[in-house]
Parts: C-alpha cells; structure tokens; sequence
C-alpha cells in the first residue's frame, strides 16, 4: 500500500517535473500569403538602402555608403551592417576607408587586428579618429599606459580630454567635475558621467545624467546601462532583448524574451556577446556555464562589466582571479564590485 | 562627418543577441540527385534581388514575385542542374523572417562538392551553414567549397553519448543491480532484464524524439538536476524499498526524463527535415547498441558476483552518492 503511494507520487513528481521543464516549440515554416507583411528592409532612399552595385566607380560615395552602414549597425546593434559596411569598403585602401575599417574589426571584438590596421594608419602621420579609436580599444584591453599616451597625441579638444578623463575614471578617479557636459557632444558626455555615477552607486544622480543624455540623443549604450540601473533596483527594464529577458528572469516568469534570446545565442557565432550571454545564462541559473562565458569574455575585454559578469558568475576567489587582480590594480572605484569581491573573500 | 565618426568608436556599441549574415542550407543527396532548402534572410534577399518596390515593406507578394532563380544560380553542385522547386515559404530565424526556397536537380554522377558564392560581394562576413544529411559545415568568403562525402555517423555519437554519459549509465545500472542479485535462475534473471531495460528504452526513445522534432522543448536547468535525482532514487530504491517490486514502470517513468537529457546532443547538430529523422534513428540505434554493449559486460560480472551480498548495497550507496553530488552541483550550477 505504502509502496503504491510512493510509487504514484513518483509518477506525479516526473509528470510535474516535465510540465514545469516544457518550453513553447519552435514552428515550421508557413506559406507565402501575398498580402502579408514579411519584413521591413531600408527603402531604397535611405542611406543605408542603396544599392552597392550602383556605386561601382564612386569611392567616396562607397566610403559614405560604409559610414551609413556602420552607423545603422549601432543604431539597430545589428551586425549584420557590419558586414555590408566591410563589402562597401572592399577594393578601397586610403586612411579613411583603413580607420573604418578598423572600426568595423573593433565592433567584432578583433581588437589585434584593428590595432594593426590604426597603425599602419597612423605611421602615415597622425589621425585623429584612429588615435581615438585606439585609444579606446588599450581601454578596452585595460592597457592603459598605453591608452594614455594615445590620448595624449590628440589635439586638444573636448574629445582629448574625455579620452584621458574615461581612463582615469577606471584607474579610481572622480572625473565628473572634469566632464563639463556642454556644445555638440553634450548626450556623450552626460553618458560617460552617468556611467560613472551608476558604477559609484548613486543611483538617483545616474539615472537623472543617463535620462538626459537619452532626451538629448537616443542610443544603445545609454539605454542600456539605464536599463542595468533599473534592474540593479529590481524594477522592470525594456530597452533591448536581453534586459526584456533579464526582467522576465528576475520577476521569475521566462517568457517570449527569454525564449528568443536563447535561440539568438543559439544561432549566433562564437565570440562577440559573451559578457551577454554570461549575464544571461546566470540568470537562467547555469552557473556553470555563465562562469566559463566570463572567463573567456575576460580574455578578450577587461571593462567594469566584464569585471562585474566574472565576480558574479563565481564562486570562489581563483575563479575570479583576473577580475579581482584588475580591482586592485586600478583602484576601480563601485562599492558593488568591492562587495562582490569581498565575499568571494578577497582582501 | 568626423564627428559622427569619432562617436562611432567612442561610444562602444552594446554587443545585442543578434548576429551577422547566415544562410541555412539543407541537401539531401541520394545517389545521382541532389534535393535541398535553403533558408535565406528576406533582408539578404532584398539586397542581393532587389525584391522590395523600394518602400521599406517587404509583401508577400514581392517574395512571391521574385526570381529567387537567380540567387540559386549562386549554389552550385558540379555536374548538377539544380532548379527551384515549388513557392519559397516562410521560416522565422532568430533574427527575423527568412525565405525558405526549395530545390532540386538531377546530377551526371554521384554529387562531390558543394560550392555557394551567394552575397559575398556584399556582405563579406555572410556564412552558409550547410546540414548535409548528419553532417554540419560552413562555407564562408574563404572557403566557398566544400566535399560532399559523408563520413562517421550518428550512430557512434549515440554510442559515445551513453557510454560517456555517466548518469544514464549509473541509472542503468542501479535499475538492474536488484534483478540480478535477486534471482538466481537465468531464465527469470533475464526476462526481468528484458522488462527493465525494455521499458527504458521505450520511454527515452519517445522523449528524445518529441525534443528531437522539435515537438517538445526543455528546459536542461530543470531537466539535468531531475536526471540526477533519479538516478539518486532508482539507486536509494535498492536499499530501502520505497516503490516496491516491479522496476519496469519505474524505469519507463524515469526513463522519460533521461530521454529529453539525450536530446541535447543531438539538437546541437541543428539537423531539420528528412536529415533529422534519419539522424533521430541513427542516434537513437547508437544510444541502444551502447547500453546493449553496457548490460553485456556488466551482466556476467554481476551474475557471477551475485551472492556477494554487500554488493547491492554498497553499490547502490555509492551511486545514490555520486548521484546526490551531481543533484547538488546542477541545482547550484556549480
């Protein structure tokens, strides 16, 4: 009798078990109905809509037609454009279309690439944008020294002082004062003190400089780390895919983001979006899984959210190791870092 | 200009779940003929074919309307004339709506390469994935060509999966530990077996083809602490009886869960249509002819063993052991 109990409250247990594990299926593929609505694609008119094909002799338009597709590529975080700017550019080797060229090899992450391209560049004679472009990737690389001297061989300009003001910020220094947010490059500006806000922790100040960089120009990166904030408080984030997924995790309902986010990592190629899809699968609870994605996000990028994944994903202080030895040596300061590192019982 | 562009470096771009150009390409060769799909997004589509009118909508119409011929002519298997065949459908990637063309052709001789230069002009970073019966590959700007032949076989990562799956292995194992240590004619010894591993069979085979066909999806956070728990349970069972006698429901019951966590493996390959069934049989044959080869070996010992009578119980203790360490860790993610 006893047994019978056990035993139907087994079955009960793998039926529950499997109801609770069932996600929605994929679909098959559907017919063709002519009035439907397929897709949106650039119109023909737009600047990222015309056709290369119809440029063949034109390099300046080419190299306009890249910048179109290389801004649309951040205005929609599609990669997609990345390839089509490197199609644009393919035949044309004069610095601008180089320096572009670097841009689109630093947005894949193949930062020794882009640093052998900017120097070729930049061996010509000097350049402003490659200096700036590689000053930010040294940032990146958490190569700072040499970071520093790239924007020292600036100009003096509100963009030599910003360069030199982002890498103090993560060597420990309050740079806000320093960040006078004024003329054209007002909304960057705000971005970069909000940042620095948010990492302090003193998050009213962030989300007031991060909103008013939003209202003045809309962008990815901002909205992003608003929607970080907004998560950090436990309240709901939508800017993107992977906060909407992000929200669903933390509320404890996966839903249609959560799905669609894992079928993206799914399909998507190695390398890129590792410090993404670390968060994610964290979240997801594979510890595991998200632990390795930040050790070998680390490799390829050291910035605070680098930092932050590989601290959260472990468990223990060797696990961590990179992260909490670049804490000490740049004196990074967020109170958050500092707490996660002390319970993996760093000093 | 400048400005824009000085901005485009400097505000690094978040790095979204979305990906670069791919196309997916499906052959199935059969002898001297080639038939296939080929998933293309409508975007690429549009850029290679123009098939939008130039107002941004893409209708079905425009699809229906294009010459896709002349993106085909860009897939070429040498020595065969390949066609379209039927009207392009409709298949959601995770990155938005992609044609799904279908084609066909004859071919002078047995099919040897497969060469695709589609959209490379323009987008260089464009890849086809290609599924050739069980086999993945992919073509990019670099490599535009690749052999046809097939090599290896699912049946040997079925084989290799049971056999380096140490749980479903354990599992087994604690599940025939009592039919053999408790009965000492061959005859009932063995017709138990046959119940048990019958019963498990049956019932992963039904779970690893529902995920396999994509008719059924599982989450692996809750199904991979559940394959451990009953691994756990199927060896606490042997020394203190909580489900009594017949171990074949048991089996079946459990034998559900181990299904969906073979399933993992074979979903990786990202096989679709005729090439996934073939690949669900060939995997599944592998994943049997493995635990076959397991019970062969591990019946004898036992059998001869079988009045050893801490064997079942510290056996089972230390299977429940592992098991309960694997719960932990997979529940933790550890």
């Amino acid at each position: 009798m006893r047994e019978r109990v056990a035993r139907n409250a087994l079955f009960v247990t793998v039926a529950g078990v499997l109801a609770l594990a069932a996600e929605p299926a994929a679909q098959g593929a559907t017919t063709v109905e002519p009035d439907a609505v397929l897709t949106e694609v650039p119109a023909r008119d737009s600047r990222e809509g015309r056709e290369l094909a119809a440029l063949e002799r034109d390099p300046n338009a080419k190299l306009e037609l890249a910048r179109a597709y290389l801004e649309a590529s951040r205005r929609d975080g599609d990669p997609r454009y990345l390839g089509l700017a490197e199609g644009a550019l393919q035949g044309l080797e004069d610095r601008d279309a180089r320096v572009l060229r670097a841009t689109i090899l630093q947005s894949r992450h193949e930062f020794t690439a882009a640093l052998a391209e900017l120097e070729t560049v930049l061996q010509e004679g000097e350049d402003a944008q490659a200096r700036l472009t590689q000053a930010t990737i040294f940032t990146v690389l958490a190569e700072y020294d040499r970071a520093r001297a790239s924007c020292r061989a600036l100009p003096p300009s509100v963009y030599a002082n910003a360069c030199l003001a982002s890498i103090d910020a993560l060597n420990g220094a309050d740079v806000r004062d320093r960040l006078q947010p004024r003329g054209s490059e007002r909304a960057w500006l705000l971005s970069l003190i909000g940042e620095q806000s948010y990492w302090l922790g003193e998050q009213g100040r962030a989300e007031r400089e991060l909103s008013a960089s939003l209202e003045l120009a809309s962008d990815r990166y901002t909205r992003a780390l608003l929607d970080d904030l907004r998560l950090d408080r436990g309240e709901p984030a939508d800017g993107d895919d992977l906060h909407r997924a992000l929200s669903e995790l933390a509320r404890g309902a996966p839903g249609e983001a959560v799905a669609r986010v894992e079928a993206q990592f799914a399909e998507s190629r190695d390398g890129v979006h590792q410090r993404e899809e670390s968060r994610f699968w964290l979240a997801r609870g594979e510890r595991a899984r998200a632990l390795r994605l930040a050790q070998r996000n680390w490799a390829v990028q050291r910035e605070p959210w680098d930092a932050r994944v590989l601290l959260e994903a472990a468990t223990t202080k060797e696990e961590a190791a990179p992260a909490l030895a670049w804490l000490e040596r740049t004196h990074f300061a967020s109170p958050h870092l500092r707490s996660l590192a002390a319970k993996l019982g760093a000093p | 200009m400048k400005i824009v562009i000085l901005l485009l470096s400097l505000w690094p771009a978040v790095a979204q779940a979305h990906k670069p150009s791919d196309s997916y390409l499906t052959l199935d060769l059969e002898g001297a003929s080639v038939r296939g799909q080929w998933d293309v997004a409508l975007r690429d589509l549009d850029r290679a074919l123009q098939i939008d009118d130039g107002d941004g909508v893409v209708h079905g119409r425009e699809l229906l309307a294009a010459d896709l011929s002349r993106a085909l002519a860009q897939v070429h298997v040498p020595g065969c004339a390949l066609s379209i065949s039927g009207a392009p459908k409709l298949i959601e990637h995770s990155d938005g709506a992609y044609a799904r063309i279908g084609f066909a052709g004859a071919c002078k001789d047995a099919p040897q390469t497969l060469q695709y230069d589609f959209f490379f002009a323009l987008d260089p970073q464009h890849r086809a994935v290609v599924h050739n019966g069980e086999h993945t590959f992919v073509l990019t700007a670099r490599e535009r060509s690749h052999d046809l032949h097939t090599r290896g076989s699912l049946v040997a990562d079925g084989i290799w999966h049971i056999l380096s799956g140490l749980d479903h292995v354990l599992f087994l194992l604690a599940l025939l530990l009592p039919s053999v240590l408790r009965r000492d004619a061959l005859r009932p010894l063995l017709a138990d077996v046959l119940r048990v591993v019958t019963a498990f069979t049956v019932a992963h085979s039904l779970t690893l083809a529902l995920a396999a066909l994509g008719l059924v999806r599982m989450s692996a956070a809750w199904i991979e602490p559940a394959i451990a728990a009953s691994v756990a349970l199927a060896a606490l069972d042997n020394v203190v009886p909580i489900f009594g006698g017949g171990r074949a429901s048991l089996a079946f019951a459990l034998g559900l869960l181990h299904g969906f966590g073979f399933s993992s493996a074979l979903s990786d390959l990202g096989l679709s249509g005729a090439a996934l069934l073939r690949g669900l049989v060939s995997f599944n044959v592998g994943v049997e002819l493995g635990q076959l080869g397991l019970i062969a070996l591990f019946l004898p010992v036992a059998y001869l063993a079988r009045n050893t009578r801490w064997l079942m119980r510290s056996g089972s203790l230390a299977i429940a052991a592992v098991a309960l360490v694997w719960f932990a860790q997979r529940v933790t993610g550890g």
